[in-house]
């Protein structure tokens, strides 16, 4: 049976004239990994932030763990474990007294707390460095121990507002390791992020961009039906000319980006005719190019298109 | 409704002991590892305490005098003799017997005041006629002069007196039959009148509450700067919890501020101690929920550690300078003003410290209208920070 964690009905935020969270409505499933994909200000940290309990919506209700996030603000509290943007522990105490404290204000017993700390610790691969003084530790192990933080009391969802944030790749891929240990026991996991690729380790997305959410679902179904013909990608080391030449032509009418020296063109086109034609489009131009090669769509692919698509009719 | 949720929903309204702790011990934890800012806060009441009890003195003495004798009679140079044996004024000698001198020094504020001693002085006398001496004075510093013109006064009496005696000894008259009124001053609890006696406890209270309020407003303004206030906010923690959660270790902190204060006061500037330990420790209580609370409602409002600073110095330290009776009588302030004194939780701890100090054999009931008053505000003061922390944040 499927279980809901988090239901958001019609959520709206407005600061003054400025709408930041705009009528978003999305199901959680129970241990699933939700990820919120947006560039800054599409409105991610405000939704989270109304889920928590921190924020009240100017419109709308959200059920978060089987409570009104208007009503039932502090039930709501109780239930859920949040980490903000930034990492906010306290840098003077250690690793075990920043978990110890944050456990405590949940209600965990003392016994319970004695019980836990080397469990959150093992959880988020904190052995053996309980007794460092936060402070002193760098931002990726700073981010674990926030998690711990956040983890402490066994809430029934996390919601990580850009945990990886600032956080070096490899410390990063840890990180997601650990959020599908947390996920598979179970927990739900509620998670917003502006890397593109870290989105591939959620079992669904929703994709925000103006306050609202432009496009929701698994990877690959949204792969699936943003780029109905395949991708074709050229290598340059002229990427600007390229991007001109391609774009000008009215015949191809492709969609065309850039990814550093990679090009990226859909086109309405039959996939082979496309090939052809952007092949004698580029020796018309002299421009250095390797030949196009049809490629799986990037979630960059993804957002860029579905963001312009929603732009165009916006306008 | 579901009874589990009855049951969280009346949960809510309580404050919940288990969630204080924690913010205590985290607290107190972060007070002992920040070694600097312990340091100050534990060394600054000290050296405030010291650099003013010596510069706040109401004592006058040795005011400099210009002396102008146009009669240089030995009578004429008794009466300046009499003047600087008293030990209030000092005669500057550049300036002697120069009416022009005197003034431009009186203008340049080498002296204070001028002394004239008229021609025919001794005759006059000789003659039993009325002598005036005319005795000039800078209005610009008009509370040296008020003081330095009462002792003035006080010596030309004594010298008329005895000219008065002696002439009436000398007309054949028993000096003992000639009646007299002569007033009997005693000053009780501060019998030499020394300033520093009722200096240091009112500086005492100004300083605790300076250091109080702003150690208070900086740690919710810090948790608000390192975003841990938003993590907070998150967390069923209730704005109350916090506040109480946070303001005990500092009641601790401030009350080995005013141990290490008081005995300052006692063992460097020999201000009696006459009252009770016991008491003395209950209203410093009393005072610091007060000044304390005073600080959360800075915090609430300050978004930074600047601003914080600056709102405690102006909302404290002023008014307890100026509002409390630390060196300008209340009572003689505009209604308004004496009004808006009642909010100043200082006026209440100085007139606490002074009697503990001064007056033996006070109780706990001897001030006790004043403790009331720190109780009261007290707990507006708490109240009222506490709601206007939000639960929510922006």
């Amino acid at each position: 049976m499927r279980e809901i964690s988090v239901r958001a009905e019609k959520l709206e935020k407005k600061f003054g004239d400025f709408t930041a969270v705009d009528s978003v409505s999305f199901e959680v499933e129970k241990g699933e990994i939700y990820g919120f994909l947006g560039a800054n200000g599409a409105g991610k940290t405000t939704t989270i932030r109304m889920l928590c309990g921190l924020l009240e919506p100017t419109s709308g209700d959200a059920m978060v763990a089987g409570y009104s996030i208007k009503k039932d603000a502090d039930a709501v509290k109780r239930k859920l474990g949040y980490m903000s943007q930034k990492f906010s522990l306290y840098s003077l105490l250690t690793v075990e007294e920043n978990i110890e404290f944050y456990a405590g204000i949940y209600g965990l017993t003392d016994a319970a707390i004695k019980t836990r700390i080397p469990e959150v610790c093992a959880l988020v691969e904190l052995e053996g460095s309980g007794a460092r003084i936060v402070g002193d530790m760098p931002g990726g192990l700073k981010q674990r121990v926030a998690l711990a933080c956040a983890i402490a009391h066994k809430p029934e969802i996390v919601f990580l507002d850009e945990p990886t944030a600032g956080v070096d790749p490899l410390l990063r891929r840890r990180f997601w390791e650990i959020i599908r240990g947390l996920s598979d026991s179970g927990t739900t996991v509620f998670v917003t992020t502006h890397y593109m690729d870290e989105v591939e380790h959620c079992n669904r997305i929703s994709i925000m961009h103006g306050g609202r959410i432009i496009k929701e679902g698994t990877i690959p179904d949204i792969k699936k039906a943003v780029f109905e013909k395949p991708i074709i990608e050229i290598q340059t080391d002229t990427p600007v000319k390229t991007y001109d030449a391609l774009n000008n032509n009215e015949e191809l009418a492709g969609d065309i980006s850039i990814h550093g020296a990679l090009i990226h063109v859909t086109s309405g086109m039959d996939t082979a005719a496309a090939r052809g034609l952007i092949a004698k489009i580029l020796k018309e131009q002299s421009i250095n190019f390797t030949q196009p090669e049809e490629v799986e769509p990037t979630m960059d692919d993804v957002f860029v298109k579905l963001v312009k698509k929603y732009e165009a009719k916006a306008s | 409704m579901t009874p589990g949720e009855k049951k969280l929903g009346r949960d809510t309204g309580k404050l919940n002991a288990k969630r204080i702790i924690p913010v205590m011990k985290k607290e107190f934890l972060h007070i002992v590892r920040d070694t600097r800012s312990l340091v100050i806060a534990l060394l600054a009441p000290v050296i405030l305490l010291v650099l003013y009890a010596y510069a706040v003195t109401f004592d006058i003495n040795k005011i400099d005098l210009g002396v102008v004798d146009y009669d240089r009679t030995f009578i004429s140079r008794e009466i300046v003799q009499k003047f600087t044996a008293s030990g209030y004024f000092e005669v500057n000698k550049g300036c002697y017997n120069s009416m022009e001198k005197c003034v431009k020094t009186l203008r340049m504020n080498g002296i204070k005041m001028i002394l004239v001693l008229p021609y025919n002085l001794y005759t006059d006398i000789k003659k039993g006629r009325e002598v005036k001496l005319q005795v000039i004075g800078d209005g610009s510093d008009s509370n040296t002069i008020s003081i330095g013109l009462g002792y003035c006064q006080a010596i030309i009496a004594q010298i008329s007196g005895n000219l008065m005696l002696e002439t009436v000894s000398s007309r054949g008259f028993d000096v003992k039959s000639v009646p007299m009124i002569v007033p009997v001053p005693r000053v009780w609890y501060n019998p030499e009148l020394k300033s520093t006696n009722y200096i240091v406890p009112g500086l005492a209270a100004i300083i605790m509450m300076l250091i109080s309020a702003l150690l208070t407003s900086l740690t919710i303004v810090r948790e608000k700067e390192h975003n841990t206030y938003e993590q907070l906010v998150a967390t069923p923690l209730k704005p109350l919890e916090l506040m109480i959660g946070k303001i005990v270790p500092y009641i601790v902190l401030c009350l080995i501020d005013v141990t290490l204060i008081v005995s300052v006061g006692i063992l460097w500037f020999h201000v009696p101690f006459k009252g009770s330990f016991i008491v003395l420790a209950v209203y410093t209580l009393l005072f610091l929920f007060c000044a304390l609370g005073l600080g959360l409602i800075i915090s609430a409002v300050a978004e930074n550690q600047q601003v914080a600073v600056m709102g405690t110095a102006l909302g404290t330290l002023l008014p307890s300078i100026l509002l409390s009776g630390f060196v300008f009588p209340i009572a003689s302030m505009p209604v308004i003003i004496q009004a808006i004194s009642y909010v100043v939780p200082a006026k209440y701890y100085i007139v606490a410290l002074r009697t503990i100090f001064l007056k033996a054999g006070t109780g706990f009931f001897t001030v006790w209208g004043e403790g009331m008053f720190l109780l009261v505000f007290g707990t507006i003061f708490i109240t009222a920070s506490a709601r206007s922390f939000k639960k929510t944040i922006g």
